[in-house]
């Protein structure tokens, strides 16, 4: 009997075991027949029931219930639906750091002028307004329930808004749009901890984009789950002429995520700085475009900054560098030698600073054989095209840096160079379809400031049309359509003119699901 | 009923989960496994007193997009093992094929099963496990939620690394065995 009665106990809960919901209260989305809103309110509030976000455009109600106030809303009248409020959370995958805005470059940022006009809406952590590398003057947000949106003691949200918008200053980094006067609006969504902001906080949060009038809402983040009132509000912004970009997820499979895999919305994959798809980057038939997402290097808030910020010169060569983590920060200038991989004490590292190739043993390793040989600093390299983050497993004394397989390749030996790990506390690295996602957005918001007259369906497509091909011939799952180049998208409609076809617009290659 | 939510309440913070009697029946359509397509099954299991673990689930996902240029996954399945994940109170399984998945939480329904490939561009025998969950359709049949396709993973054969899950555009109707009753009264008793 025991048995048969907790079957009823598993049996209730099984209406109401949902990811993500504490053992103690669950997220629900409800909407309500048409007319009924306020009576449906009314039912609530009489049985204690929170209302977490009044979705009025969509005659719904996002609640927060305990399991005894689930089974009494069965005595609610004029509930139409119900359905989970399912998580979302942010895309970035971490700290390591190969130095740079490499991807400002890389996407032809560097060759077209924020025209003025377009504003971005990022809906994040929130943004560290005061930060003297980012816009202020045409900056303001709303004050969600995760904080106020001009602050953010997270980091993720800060770090997205700098690859947007970070400013030509002399200093710091810059960001696709460098222009002090970019048009910027924050919804946050995500607190300090970063956990989990919910579907229906994102339905909110894409209306408050709307309200302000932004062209690009950006997404850095995703989950696994559809939500239908998600689903309609992007459906609905874009219908209103808002382009959406979201990041394609971080879980190293080929499952959808959402918003990302929304027809309605873009999706964002990541490259390194190698043109090589990420690892993590998920890949699916909704994958629309790629960005630079791999160790990128922009603002996080003021004192956050953990790594410093690296730099490999010799000769008329400078190369952005990731610093390893556990190296020391300095400058170093000295003769450079090749230890190879660096799998013994390098024989002839007194004084010199050792170049040894990524491979066989630990990073930690090949830096102690530098140091056993008298080594004063270490540049390792990759083995395989692209960037990579060293983590050495504990401190050293020397400076230590990594770089790409061709910029390591492009290291003389016998030839001084400098390595130099400076600390900067407001700026650091982070990974993810996070970091691909803002590329694209700050760069949707470039072209369009040049060509007002176009809606966001129209700069889409002209970013679809125009993108750098990787990978093999055409569209594929873990580019998409390649890589997003400003400057052709720019040329591109410059010479054709902004396409706006009637219906439905489809992501990935553009074909129905 | 209140004394019956204590006991899930109660019950919730306890950690482990245990295949209890019940039944699943269902299907529909979900999201494929990154494809443009949908993903289709039916499934129908039961574990009902001491008889056998009976059921079936036939699956086609033709789009997912690392099988797809060889047609996609498509099998059939018998069930191995199946059960209404509950909380492991008072009597531990001392079965191992009793235990649910990490996956499988409280309130979901695993299913284990063999599968052969109906794809002969795919074809070949191996095993796989799902977890759903009833979010209205069946006993605690509630507005219009939809199941959900907790997730369902490919462990063995030719669809080795296939791992799905989302809303189901159908049903998934977890119910107590034919004939069982409630003993609310019984339960909180034993477990307040």
């Amino acid at each position: 009997m025991k048995k048969q009665a907790t079957l009823i106990a598993a049996a209730m809960s099984a209406a109401i075991s949902l990811p993500a919901i504490s053992a103690d209260s669950m997220r629900l989305v409800i909407e309500y027949q048409n007319g009924q809103g306020d009576a449906v309110k009314a039912a609530l509030a009489e049985r204690g029931i929170d209302v977490l976000r009044d979705l009025a455009d969509y005659d719904s109600l996002a609640l927060n219930l305990t399991k005894e106030q689930f089974a009494d809303l069965r005595s609610v009248a004029g509930i139409a639906e119900a359905y989970p409020d399912v998580p979302r959370k942010l895309l970035s995958t971490g700290e390591l750091g190969e130095i740079s805005p490499y991807g400002i470059a890389m996407t032809q940022a560097n060759k077209l002028s924020y025209n003025g006009g377009t504003k971005v809406c990022i809906i994040d952590s929130g943004y560290d307004y005061g930060h003297p590398d980012l816009p202020a003057a045409n900056v303001f947000g709303e004050m969600g329930l995760s904080g106020p949106w001009n602050e953010d003691d997270h980091s993720h949200g800060t770090h997205v808004a700098g690859t947007i918008a970070a400013v030509g200053n002399g200093e710091g980094v810059v960001g696709v749009n460098s222009d002090a006067n970019m048009n910027l609006h924050i919804v946050r969504v995500f607190d300090a901890d970063g956990g989990f902001a919910y579907a229906s906080d994102l339905v909110g949060a894409v209306n408050d984009c709307a309200a302000a009038g932004a062209n690009v809402i950006s997404m850095s983040l995703g989950g696994g789950i559809q939500s239908p009132i998600e689903e309609r509000a992007m459906d609905r912004a874009t219908r209103d002429g808002i382009l959406i970009i979201a990041a394609a997820g971080n879980d190293e499979n080929a499952a959808h995520s959402y918003p990302a895999s929304y027809d309605s919305v873009m999706s964002v994959a990541a490259i390194d700085s190698g043109n090589n798809h990420a690892y993590f980057s998920q890949r699916t038939a909704q994958v629309e475009i790629a960005g630079p997402g791999v160790n990128t290097l922009s603002t996080v808030p003021r004192g956050m900054g953990t790594g410093g910020v690296g730099q490999v010169s010799q000769a008329e060569n400078a190369f952005e560098a990731a610093p390893a983590v556990g190296s020391a920060t300095g400058s170093i200038t000295a003769l450079v030698t090749d230890c190879g991989l660096g799998t013994e004490a390098c024989a002839d590292a007194a004084g010199k600073i050792c170049l040894i190739e990524r491979g066989e043993i630990a990073f930690g390793e090949k830096v102690a054989n530098c140091e056993a040989g008298g080594g004063v600093g270490t540049i390792l390299y990759n083995n395989v095209p692209g960037s990579f983050g060293a983590d050495l497993g504990g401190d050293t004394a020397l400076v230590a840096v990594s770089l790409s397989q061709a910029e390591g390749e492009a290291m003389v030996a016998g030839m001084e160079a400098n390595i130099t790990i400076q600390p900067m506390a407001d700026y650091d690295y982070k990974s993810g379809t996070s970091m691909a996602t803002p590329h694209v957005s700050g760069i949707a918001a470039l072209v369009w400031s040049h060509f007002p007259e176009c809606s966001g369906t129209g700069i889409r497509l002209a970013l679809r049309e125009t993108a750098k091909d990787l990978g093999p011939d055409g569209y594929d799952y873990q580019f998409g359509w390649g890589l997003v180049q400003a400057k052709d998208a720019y040329d591109y409609i410059a010479a054709n003119g902004c396409k706006s076809p009637k219906g439905k617009i489809h992501g990935g290659d553009g074909s129905a699901r | 009923m209140k004394k019956g939510l204590l006991v899930v309440a109660g019950s919730l913070a306890m950690t482990g989960c245990v295949k209890m009697d019940g039944t699943v029946s269902g299907g529909g359509t979900m999201h494929s496994l990154g494809g443009k397509g949908k993903a289709v099954f039916t499934v129908n299991a039961q574990r009902c007193d001491d008889k056998p673990v009976k059921g079936h689930v036939n699956f086609r996902d033709e789009t997912a997009i690392d099988w797809q240029e060889k047609g996609g996954v498509a099998f059939k399945a018998d069930v191995i093992g199946a059960g209404l994940c509950g909380p492991d109170i008072g009597d531990p399984a001392d079965d191992p094929l009793l235990v649910c998945q990490q996956a499988c939480e409280t309130g979901m329904y695993q299913v284990d099963f063999e599968y052969d490939s109906t794809n002969p561009l795919n074809p070949g025998p191996g095993t796989g496990f799902a977890c759903m969950t009833d979010l209205g359709e069946g006993i605690n049949g509630y507005k219009k939620m939809h199941g959900l396709v907790n997730v369902i993973a490919i462990n063995a054969g030719p669809y080795l690394g296939y791992v799905n899950g989302g809303v189901v555009s159908g049903n998934i109707q977890t119910k107590e065995c034919p004939g069982a009753k409630n003993d609310d009264t019984e339960a909180t008793d034993e477990n307040a």
